[in-house]
């Protein structure tokens, strides 16, 4: 058989396009799942993914990596490297699996449309390699959690988290609904493989993957790696997508798009990698700070690149740039507050010589964080762990579903005012954390309107009994699965 | 930079000359190229990558360069950064200046 090469066979074969002759194009793509009718049918065929792939090829690769991965892990799992891990880095490699494994598993769902309904073949083949790649994600880190079931119970979370209503699943759920789940495909190409994969996790699994190395954590190295070359490649959809958009005249749509999804995004990352970057990873193997890591990958590298298709920067920047220097901490204090409702230990993180490094990555931490944990130290030594802990709910802000920080961005000199942003649509209040959580609503409030944060859940009685261990049972946490200090406060007495 | 007796036809191997990291390609039939050392898509180190005829594939994604030219094949919209190479007996030398 001659042996062709990919260029005189690909286009081909991969643009199998038809013309409707018992049904309407509206029809097959219906706009609510489409997303695509701002731009017409032939225009759309201009889409080419920049990475050509063929099924066999896709096929190849995809049983190499997963050979390799598995069998790495058979062999590991043999061995004690688990338990020799920092108490940190198993709160980070817990609080991912609980958090990603079944996000990813929906992604096929939102990769599946793009596959059905995005309007170019070139896009639904490419979309259709998206879909099998999230399968294997769902697949391969509920596995390998399962693995760690003997060691580390909490593993199981990984399966649980989103079966609950925990409120950081609820807060990743809300996210993920908007993003792919309740969206059509071309803003799943902008928001979820653009503004998400290629702008915030793509770069994230690259830094994971090397931290992991490093602290000794191959098992998890593996994996990640693996997982961000399929990433990679997926998240090109993105790009032809804008392009076909601005093309023909719709930037100010793939604009919007992108805004509403890189804030979304930013919040979800500064929860979960700031901690993990700033706080859980031990001290010896933090490369950079996680402000220094968004603003050479995400700020140097992202921003460029949609600088380069003729986008703007979001118009909320100034506030994404000058968060970059507080509000993870102040979320990282919370979530150590509340620590018994996450399924992983936080470190607190704060050891004299971590202290040190925090305040050289972040110049006034002291005066402004520092302060407070000066507080929660002399409680620890004096023995009242007992005032380390919150009596009441924080406000959550009804689109990222986070607490709502604010008091700590007025001590950081980001805000005037620590009350929340308020919002009335159809006689309900709505709480903001921030002037972009609360653009993302008011644009589009059919959208959101019905969902409930955690604390309307509480005011509205469906948490009962209405306290701390009404709510911990709500969020499905039984006491050995609640966190505790990850280091059993060893940072409080020096260590 | 290194001797042909360290690069070998159909090697690739990384140094840094400068601030620059670069790959040196010994390639089939006996020409020496030098581009830039990381991947254009994700800085992957290219030495590390698989060298097929004249096509280096980057082992982090599959992208694939024609090390003949520089020009991308695979995705075809991106190229590499040559450097001026030279070759002095058996030593292989490198100017880190872009040309």
């Amino acid at each position: 058989m001659p042996r062709l090469s990919r260029s005189d066979w690909y286009d081909l074969s991969r643009d199998t396009n038809w013309t409707f002759r018992y049904v309407t194009e509206d029809a097959v793509f219906p706009e609510e799942l489409s997303g695509s009718h701002r731009v017409g049918k032939q225009q759309w065929l201009a889409w080419d993914e920049p990475y050509k792939v063929s099924y066999r090829e896709y096929v190849h690769n995809q049983v190499t990596k997963d050979t390799t991965t598995y069998s790495l892990k058979n062999a590991i799992s043999r061995s004690k490297v688990f338990d020799e891990l920092d108490p940190g880095w198993k709160s980070v490699i817990l609080a991912h699996y609980g958090a990603i494994t079944m996000p990813e598993y929906l992604a096929s769902i939102g990769e599946a449309r793009m596959a059905r309904f995005g309007r170019a073949a070139a896009w639904r083949n490419t979309a259709t390699f998206g879909a099998l790649d999230e399968v294997r994600h769902g697949q391969i880190q509920a596995f390998f959690p399962y693995g760690l079931l003997e060691k580390e119970p909490r593993g199981d979370w990984a399966l649980k988290a989103f079966h609950t209503n925990n409120w950081i699943a609820i807060a990743v759920r809300q996210l993920f609904d908007d993003m792919f789940v309740a969206n059509d495909a071309v803003s799943i190409a902008l928001q979820l493989t653009f503004t998400l994969e290629t702008g915030f996790t793509n770069l994230q699994f690259l830094g994971m993957a090397a931290d992991a190395i490093d602290v000794g954590d191959l098992e998890f190295g593996a994996l990640i790696s693996s997982i961000q070359t399929d990433e990679a490649r997926h998240a090109q959809q993105g790009e032809p997508t804008i392009k076909v958009l601005i093309d023909n005249g719709h930037k100010a749509w793939g604009q919007f798009l992108i805004d509403h999804m890189f804030w979304r995004s930013w919040r979800a990352f500064a929860l979960l990698t700031g901690l993990s970057m700033d706080y859980y990873t031990p001290l010896e193997s933090r490369k950079m700070s996680f402000r220094e890591f968004i603003e050479d990958w995400v700020i140097k590298q992202f921003a460029e690149q949609f600088r380069d298709y003729g986008l703007d920067f979001p118009w909320y920047w100034d506030e994404f740039v000058r968060e970059l220097t507080w509000y993870h901490h102040a979320i990282h204090t919370v979530v150590w507050n509340w620590r018994p409702t996450v399924w992983w230990n936080p470190d607190a993180g704060v050891s004299p010589a971590e202290r040190e490094w925090l305040e050289e990555k972040y110049p006034g931490w002291n005066r402004t964080f520092g302060r407070h944990w000066d507080v929660i130290t002399e409680n620890v030594r004096t023995g009242n762990i007992a005032a380390t802990f919150p009596e009441t709910l924080p406000l959550a802000c009804n689109i990222c579903q986070l607490p709502i920080v604010r008091a700590a961005g007025v001590l950081a000199g980001a805000h005037t005012d620590p009350a929340p942003l308020r919002h009335v649509h159809e006689g309900r209040l709505y709480l903001f954390c921030s002037e972009p959580c609360k653009w993302i609503f008011t644009q589009r409030p059919d959208r959101f309107k019905g969902h409930k944060s955690i604390v309307d859940r509480f005011l509205t009685g469906e948490i009962s009994p209405p306290d701390v261990g009404g709510i911990l049972a709500y969020m499905g946490l039984s006491e050995p699965e609640q966190g505790q200090d990850a280091t059993g406060y060893a940072w409080a007495n020096g260590g | 930079m290194a001797t042909l007796d360290e690069l070998w036809e159909g090697d690739l191997r990384e140094v840094t000359v400068g601030a620059e990291v670069v790959m040196l390609a010994h390639l089939p039939g006996g020409e020496l190229r030098a581009y830039q050392g990381e991947c254009p898509h994700s800085r992957f180190p290219l030495a590390t990558g698989d060298l097929d005829g004249d096509v280096l594939t980057c082992a982090g994604h599959g992208w694939e360069f024609d090390l003949r030219t520089g020009q991308g094949v695979n995705p075809d919209n991106c190229r590499l950064q040559p450097f001026p190479i030279r070759v002095v007996g058996e030593q292989i030398s490198v100017s880190g200046v872009r040309p």
